[in-house]
């Protein structure tokens, strides 16, 4: 704790809320969130359905603006920045694995994970090259010119992690990435994370309704009625 | 600017979905290739008619309406009244009177009705006829009955067997006539007399002798070399409108017709122009529709490029960048369609073919610039979307 207080968080909300209008309706969905991550944790997010996860992890990947509230990423101040400069942010800071591991269908796996070098502007030998080491240290290197569509749930969401990690960013934001898998390659996926918490030292957060998935985590968020309810250490 | 990615991204998508690319292209390329087509045939046209009135001479000229064609006998002006018109007329170099009528002509059995032109010695030299086979007429064979044949005549014989044209008899009037030349054919859509390809041509005073008709239907003249051709025009009017008072001589100058003809082709090819540019206009809204289709189908892939950190600049450069190609693609399809077309039309209507360079850059520029105009607004739709909102879309 001690060690905590004196590091900058790498995000740092407080008081964020959502609405969301439905008709005439406000709908308070997130109602006062405050939440800090430090660099090399590996924090779990659980809660209900349609308890406001996502919504909060998309805040948190700057992909969404809180309705009220302060976000500091990696000490700097973010709600305002303009589009340009979040998107900056997200390219270079944040590395996002989803669900439905969200691959571009036309592109192969290797150029998919040099996706995010390119938009930095790196040149498309230089990317393809890093975006093969990655996919070998994700442990799919044989199948870097493989399409999405050629691989299994197990190995897409393997290269949305190496695409995550391509850009080499301060936090990795995980929204149920073993959800659409099946226990066994579900358990696959999230011992990858472990390894990466553990052995290159990334900052992970990771929404997860699975109890045996957070309880592998060392820090655990359980979002109730739009409030972070319980912060408490997992013991491993 | 990441162009190199835009352009790999556009590919891609394009080259994934080619049904959807084939019909966003087919709208450019019909409205390219009708511009083109459009454009080519115009300036074919324009070559073609210039290179026909180039053959005949700038200084050619042709006097008409000074004859009551339906009545037979004496005419208003006789061939000895135009004796005296060169010393009037002292712009004019070469002089050439002749008389239309018209007859049966019976060769082998076979009779057809065609037109018959009495003509003087230099008929042939001031219309520079061609002469295939034979001779043309001269002044010696004034009241001689011999004739030159037209290209139809020549063509009527030819199908009834009859090859060797030149030394066989016609009977014209009742009277056998030797055929002694058989004429070119002459280009068409000039200022020469339309008889010379349909009819016979005859000595005028051999006409004159065998049906008592003596009536100058039409003059063909060139006028001397460097003579101001409208005041010259001006000139030999007067004098017509002396000799002829029942009615207003024509005059009509080989120039001044290529000066009419030039300014009615830059006519046609600005309305062919416009025709086409609307068939583009029409096929860019069609591109611009397949975009914003495009844009509502692929709204999940943008949302996810966002969450990569492509910023707006980079989604509207790749989506810019696919209208580009499409209409560019549609624009080489039209090109190649377009000359294909002005090729067969040029064909079928036997003018000398040739590609128009200008059409290829105009359609060229003008696909690009369809593509620009008409892909920037699905672009700027697409970029401005909220990427939480793409990512939700499914
Ligand atoms: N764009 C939106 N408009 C309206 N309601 C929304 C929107 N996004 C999320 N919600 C609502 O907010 C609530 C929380 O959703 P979400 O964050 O996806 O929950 P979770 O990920 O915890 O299942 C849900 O009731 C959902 O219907
Ligand atoms: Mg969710």
């Amino acid at each position: 704790m001690t060690e905590e207080l004196n590091k900058t968080p790498v995000i740092q909300l407080r008081d964020i809320k959502k609405n969301f209008r439905v008709g005439i309706l406000d709908l308070p969905v997130l109602k006062g969130i405050d939440l800090s991550i430090y660099k090399g944790e590996m924090a779990a997010i659980t809660g209900t359905s349609g308890g406001g996860k996502s919504t909060l992890m998309n805040i948190i990947g700057l992909l969404d603006e809180p309705s009220s509230g302060a976000y500091s990423f990696e000490g700097k101040e973010v709600i305002h920045l303009n589009d340009d400069e979040l998107s900056g942010i997200r390219n270079k800071k944040i590395g996002f694995v989803f669900q439905q591991f969200n691959l571009l269908p036309r592109l192969s796996a290797a150029e998919n994970v040099a996706m995010p070098l390119l938009y930095r502007g790196e040149s498309i030998r230089g990317s393809s090259m890093i975006a093969r080491t990655f996919l070998e240290k994700v442990g799919i290197g044989d199948r870097a010119d493989h399409n999405p569509t050629e691989l299994s749930g197990g190995q897409q969401q393997r290269v949305a992690i190496a695409r995550a990690l391509a850009g080499n960013p301060s936090i990795i934001l995980a929204d149920e990435p073993t959800g659409a898998l099946d226990t066994k390659v579900g358990q696959e996926i999230m011992d990858l994370f472990l390894r990466l918490n553990k052995e290159d030292g990334i900052t992970i957060v990771m929404i997860t309704h699975d109890p045996r998935i957070a309880a592998q985590c060392e820090k655990c968020f359980n979002i109730c009625d739009g409030l972070v309810e319980s912060k408490s250490e997992a013991v491993s | 600017m990441k162009l190199y990615l835009y352009f790999r991204e556009a590919t891609r998508s394009l080259l994934s979905s080619l049904q959807r690319t084939f019909l966003a292209l087919l709208g450019i390329a019909i409205g390219i290739a009708s511009v083109i087509a459009m454009v080519s045939i115009g300036a074919i046209v324009k070559e073609e008619a210039l290179r026909q009135f180039q053959e005949l001479g700038t200084d050619f000229l042709v006097i008409s309406n000074i004859a009551d064609e339906t009545k037979t006998g004496k005419g208003i002006i006789q061939l000895e009244s135009t004796v005296s018109i060169p010393r009037a007329c002292p712009s004019l170099r070469e002089f050439s009177p002749y008389a239309v009528t018209f007859s049966t002509v019976i060769c082998s059995g076979k009779s057809w009705g065609s037109s018959i032109l009495g003509v003087t010695g230099n008929f042939h030299a001031v219309n520079k006829l061609i002469i295939d086979k034979g001779r043309p007429l001269s002044e010696i064979d004034q009241e001689m009955k011999n004739c030159v044949i037209g290209n139809r005549i020549a063509e009527q014989m030819r199908q009834i067997g009859i090859s060797n044209m030149v030394g066989s008899k016609l009977l014209i009037f009742d009277h056998i006539f030797t055929i002694v030349g058989v004429a070119k054919l002459a280009s068409e859509n000039s200022l020469r007399p339309q008889e010379i390809n349909e009819g016979v041509m005859v000595p005028y005073l051999t006409l004159k002798r065998i049906t008592g008709t003596d009536q100058v239907t039409g003059i063909v003249a060139r006028l001397k070399k460097n003579v101001n051709v409208a005041a010259a025009v001006e000139q030999i009017q007067g004098v017509f409108d002396q000799i002829v008072k029942e009615r207003k001589p024509y005059i009509q100058t080989a120039s001044e017709l290529i000066g009419q003809m030039n300014k009615q082709m830059n006519l046609l090819t600005l309305f062919l122009g416009i025709v086409g540019c609307i068939a583009l206009v029409v096929g860019g809204v069609g591109v611009m529709n397949v975009m914003l289709v495009s844009v509502a189908e692929r709204r999940r892939e943008i949302g996810i490029r966002r969450a990569l950190g492509a910023r707006r600049r980079d989604i509207q450069g790749q989506f810019i960048v696919e209208a580009f190609l499409l209409c560019l693609f549609g624009g080489i399809a039209g090109i190649a369609l377009g000359i294909v077309g002005a090729y067969g039309i040029s064909r079928f209507q036997h003018w000398s073919f040739f590609i128009s360079q200008t059409s290829i850059l105009l359609g060229f520029g003008v696909s690009a610039i369809v593509g620009l105009f008409f892909g920037f607004y699905p672009a700027w739709q697409a970029s401005k979307l909220r990427p939480i909102e793409a990512l939700r879309a499914n």
